[in-house]
C-alpha cells in the first residue's frame, strides 16, 4: 500500500502539475441567501479572496487590514472579497460581526468549506490574489501584524503589470505605482 | 482495487485533456513525547505518545466542468485516530448551467443540518461521509431540485477522550429536495430524507456503554420479552441479530425579512424506529432572528431537540451556545445532547468610536421535561441554583463579554474578556462545574513590520460531586489556571513563541511550559519545531489558531505545503 501511495503521488507530480492554476468556477451565497458568481469580482481587476471564520482571531485581525486594501485600491478595480465558511454551529451570528464591523468588501458564505478544499486550504487565515482570468498568482496561509505589508507589495506589483499590459478592462488605470503605500505607525 | 483504477485512470484522463489543472496540498505532522491518561492535576499518569500523520490532498480541475478530490493518508498512527494507509477521500464532481452531479464521497449540507449535514474534521477524526451519488438540476434562476443515495460506515467513541474510534455501524440514505427563491417571501426548502441504520449489538455496545439508550433498553427488557432474551444472548457470547433501524425525515425551512428583522426557522418531523423497538415521532426546530438596533447587530437562536435514543449520524445541527476563542475558556465544553435539548442563545456585536469593538453573549439550554420532573421556567435556569429540582434538566449557562480594539495609532492591540462557564451535570458526568475565565490577548506591531504577540488568561474553575439521594456535597475541587504565550514573529521569516500553562488543584501543581520555532519557506509553506508540553485544547501560535491533543515532555514537528 506504501508503494501505491508512492507510485500514485509521483504520478500526479510528474503529469499533473503545470505550476497554473485558476479559481474554480464557482458560485456561492452572500449573506442575503442569494447565489453569486464568483468570476464576476474579479472582472474588472484583480482580486484578493480571504477565508475566515469566526473562531479565528489572526483572521479578524486580517479583515481589518484588508479592509484598507480594498478602500484603497478599489477605485484601480481592486477587489477584496471575503469567503467566510462558518458551519451550522455558529453561522447564524455571522452577519451580526460582518455588519458590526462595516467592512467595504463583499463577504460570501461557504459553510461546507467547498471553495477552501479546492483551494487547497487547511488552516485559516488563508488568502488567495488572482489575477482578471481568474489565474491565481499567490497563496497566503497565516497571519501576524505586519504580513499586510507583502500582501499590499503583491497587490501593487499586480496592478502595475496589468496597467503595463495595458488591461483596459480596469476602470482607473494607474500610471505609475512605485512602492506600497501602507504607513507602519509611529 | 477501485482506488487503484479510479485515481490512475482519473489523472491520466486529465493529461489527455491537457486541461488539467492541479494544486496540492501537504500536511506532515510527527510527535514523540507522552500523553496524560488523567485529566486533570491530580492524575498525572502518562502514556507513550508518539504519531506520524502524513495527508495529502489533490484538487484536479478538468476545464471548468469536471473536478476531482482525492486525499491520501499514511499515518502510524495519527495525531488523533487510528492507522491510515492509502486513499482516504475521493470524490468527483460535473457540473455546467443546468446541473451539478457528485460521485464518491458526499459532503453535504441541506439547511442547517437538520437532516443532513456531513463533513470531514480530520483534526477531531471526524467523517460522517456516506459514498454514494448527488446531483443537482436548476429548473428556473430560482428553482433548484436536489437527491442524494448513499451508504458508509459510520465510526465514532464510545467516550470523546478515546484516541482510536471503537463504536460502528452502518448507515445508508435516500435523500430529495426542493427549494424556491423569491424576492419578497424568501427562500424556501424542502427536504425528505429516508434513512437506515445497521445496528449490531457486537459493533455498537448498546448492551455494554451506560448511555441513556442503554438504560432505554433497561427499562424495556422485561421478563419475557424478546429483548430480554437478545440480551442475555449476547452477554453469553452467541451471536446477536442486526437491528434495522428506520428513519424518515421531513425537514422544511424558510428564510425572510419582516421589515428589519432576517428570520431563519428550520423545523424536522422525525419518525424512528427506537432500537429494537418501535417507531416513535420525534422533532427538531430551530430558529435565529438577526436585527440592527442602533448600531448593534443582534442574533438570537433558539433550537427544541426532540429525538431521544436516536444516534446521531448524518446531521449536524446548530449548536446554540459559543465556541470561544480563548484557550482557557474552551476546555470547558458543554455536554451537548443532541436528541434532547431545548436552549436559547443571545449574542450581540457593537462598534464604538470606530476602533472599539463590544461584543456579549448569553447561552442556556436544559433537557425536557419528562414524568416526574418538577416545571420550572427559564428564570430557573438563568439563576443557574443548585436545587434538587433543576439536575434532572442538566441546565447549563455561559456568559461572555468582551471589548477588543486598536490603540496607540493601531500599533496596540488589545481583548481583554470575561466568560462566566456554568454546567449542573453530575448525574451525567459526575460533577457540576462553575468556571470564571478572564481571557486576554495582546499584540504590538513594531515598525519594521514584526510584531509582538502575547495571550495571558487566567481561570479559577470549581467542580463539586454530590451525593445523589440528598444531593449533600460530596466532595469539591477548585483548579486555578493560568495561560500565558509570548510570540516574536519577524516580518514573513519567522515566529518564536513561549508557552507557559499552569494548573493547581489542591496542592497539587501541574505545569506544561514549551516553545515553538516556526520557519515559513514561502507565503504557504511552514515548518514548525515544538519542544517541551502543551496541555490539549485550542492553540493559538504563528498566526493559526487549532486543536491540540495534549502533550507531555516531547518534541513535535508540523509541515504545511500548498504547491
Amino acid at each position: 500500500m506504501k508503494r501505491f501511495f508512492i507510485i500514485n503521488l509521483l504520478v500526479l507530480m510528474t503529469i499533473g502539475w503545470s505550476g497554473t492554476n485558476h479559481l474554480p468556477n464557482m458560485k456561492l451565497k452572500d449573506l442575503k441567501n442569494k447565489r453569486q458568481d464568483l468570476s464576476q469580482y474579479y472582472s474588472d481587476g484583480p482580486i484578493l479572496l480571504n477565508i475566515w471564520n469566526l473562531a479565528c482571531e489572526p483572521c479578524k485581525k486580517e479583515m481589518k487590514e484588508l479592509d484598507k486594501l480594498n478602500i484603497k485600491y478599489g477605485p484601480q478595480g481592486f477587489e477584496v472579497v471575503s469567503i467566510n465558511i462558518d458551519n451550522t454551529r455558529s453561522m447564524s451570528k455571522v452577519k451580526s460581526y460582518v455588519n458590526s464591523q462595516k467592512y467595504s468588501f463583499t463577504v460570501l458564505s461557504d459553510p461546507k468549506a467547498e471553495f477552501f478544499r479546492k483551494m487547497g486550504g487547511k488552516v485559516m487565515p488563508f488568502v488567495i490574489i488572482a489575477d482578471t482570468t481568474g489565474k491565481i498568482i499567490n497563496r497566503h496561509v497565516g497571519y501576524n501584524p505586519g504580513d499586510e505589508k507583502k500582501l499590499e507589495e503583491e497587490i501593487v506589483h499586480l496592478l502595475a503589470l496589468i496597467n503595463a499590459a495595458g488591461d483596459s478592462t480596469i476602470a482607473n488605470p494607474v500610471p505609475v505605482i512605485e512602492k506600497p503605500v501602507i504607513k507602519s505607525s509611529k | 482495487m477501485i482506488t487503484k483504477i479510479i485515481v490512475p485512470l482519473s489523472i491520466v484522463l486529465g493529461s489527455i485533456f491537457a486541461q488539467a489543472e492541479i494544486n496540492f496540498s501537504y500536511e506532515m505532522k510527527y510527535g514523540d513525547g507522552k500523553q496524560v491518561t488523567g485529566t486533570a492535576s491530580d492524575n498525572p499518569d502518562t502514556l507513550d505518545y508518539n504519531y506520524f500523520e502524513n495527508l495529502l490532498d489533490i484538487n484536479t480541475n478538468l476545464g471548468d466542468d469536471i473536478y476531482i478530490y482525492t486525499q491520501f493518508e499514511y499515518s502510524d498512527l495519527p495525531v488523533y485516530g487510528s492507522t491510515a494507509d492509502g486513499l482516504n477521500s475521493f470524490y468527483l464532481e460535473y457540473q455546467n448551467e443546468k446541473f451539478f452531479m457528485k460521485l464518491g464521497d458526499q459532503y453535504e449540507l441541506f439547511g442547517r443540518g437538520m437532516s443532513f449535514y456531513t463533513l470531514q474534521n480530520q483534526n477531531i477524526d471526524y467523517d460522517n461521509s456516506v459514498k454514494g451519488l448527488s446531483f443537482k438540476y436548476f429548473m428556473e434562476k430560482n428553482i433548484e431540485i436536489s437527491a442524494l443515495i448513499g451508504k458508509g460506515d459510520y465510526f465514532y467513541r464510545s467516550n470523546p477522550s478515546r484516541r482510536e474510534t471503537d463504536l460502528q455501524l452502518n448507515s445508508s440514505v435516500l435523500l430529495g429536495s426542493v427549494n424556491y427563491t423569491h424576492d419578497w417571501l424568501g427562500y424556501f426548502q424542502y427536504m425528505n430524507t429516508k434513512q437506515q441504520l445497521l445496528i449490531d449489538p457486537a459493533l455498537t455496545g448498546i448492551f455494554g456503554n451506560k448511555s441513556e439508550i442503554y438504560y432505554d433498553l433497561y427499562e424495556r427488557a422485561e421478563p419475557g420479552s424478546d429483548l430480554l432474551e437478545l440480551w442475555v444472548a449476547y452477554e453469553l457470547g452467541e451471536i446477536v441479530k442486526i437491528d434495522t433501524v428506520n428513519i424518515t425525515n421531513h425537514n422544511f425551512n424558510w428564510n425572510f425579512y419582516l421589515g428589519q428583522f432576517d428570520i431563519y426557522v428550520d423545523k424536522a418531523w422525525v419518525y424512528y424506529d427506537k432500537i429494537f423497538g418501535d417507531e416513535v415521532f420525534g422533532s427538531r426546530f430551530y430558529t435565529a432572528v438577526y436585527t440592527d438596533f442602533m448600531g448593534t447587530g443582534i442574533t438570537y437562536e433558539y433550537k427544541n431537540y426532540n429525538t431521544p435514543y436516536l444516534i446521531k449520524t448524518i446531521s449536524n445541527f446548530p449548536i446554540v451556545y459559543r465556541e470561544g476563542s480563548s484557550i482557557l475558556a474552551s476546555r470547558n465544553a458543554h455536554t451537548f445532547n443532541f436528541g434532547n435539548e431545548i436552549g436559547h442563545q443571545v449574542d450581540f456585536n457593537r462598534q464604538l468610536f470606530d476602533n472599539i469593538n463590544v461584543l456579549g453573549n448569553l447561552s442556556l439550554s436544559h433537557r425536557h421535561q419528562k414524568n416526574g420532573m418538577a416545571e420550572l421556567s427559564i428564570m430557573d435556569f438563568l439563576a443557574m441554583n443548585e436545587d434538587s429540582e433543576i439536575y434532572d434538566y442538566y441546565p447549563f449557562r455561559q456568559m461572555y463579554l468582551e471589548v477588543n480594539g486598536w490603540t496607540f495609532s493601531e500599533r496596540l492591540y488589545y481583548k481583554v474578556g470575561v466568560d462566566y462557564f456554568s454546567e449542573l451535570n453530575f448525574l451525567n458526568s459526575g460533577k457540576n462545574t462553575y468556571a470564571l475565565t478572564l481571557p486576554t490577548h495582546w499584540v504590538w506591531k513594531l515598525s519594521n513590520g514584526s510584531s509582538v504577540t502575547t495571550y495571558l488568561e487566567m481561570q479559577s474553575k470549581t467542580e463539586k460531586q454530590l451525593n445523589p439521594p440528598d444531593f449533600s456535597l460530596a466532595s469539591e475541587k477548585n483548579y486555578t489556571n493560568h495561560y500565558f504565550s509570548f510570540s516574536y514573529n519577524h516580518f514573513g521569516k519567522w515566529t518564536l513563541t513561549g508557552f507557559y500553562d499552569r494548573e493547581a488543584v489542591s496542592d497539587n501543581v501541574h505545569q506544561w511550559p514549551g516553545f515553538d520555532f516556526s520557519y515559513y519557506l514561502n507565503s504557504a509553506t511552514q515548518i514548525s519545531l515544538f519542544y517541551g508540553s502543551q496541555k490539549g485544547g485550542l492553540i493559538c501560535a504563528n498566526g493559526i489558531c487549532a486543536e491540540q491533543p495534549g502533550f507531555e515532555d516531547g518534541v513535535k514537528i508540523t509541515f504545511r505545503s500548498l504547491f
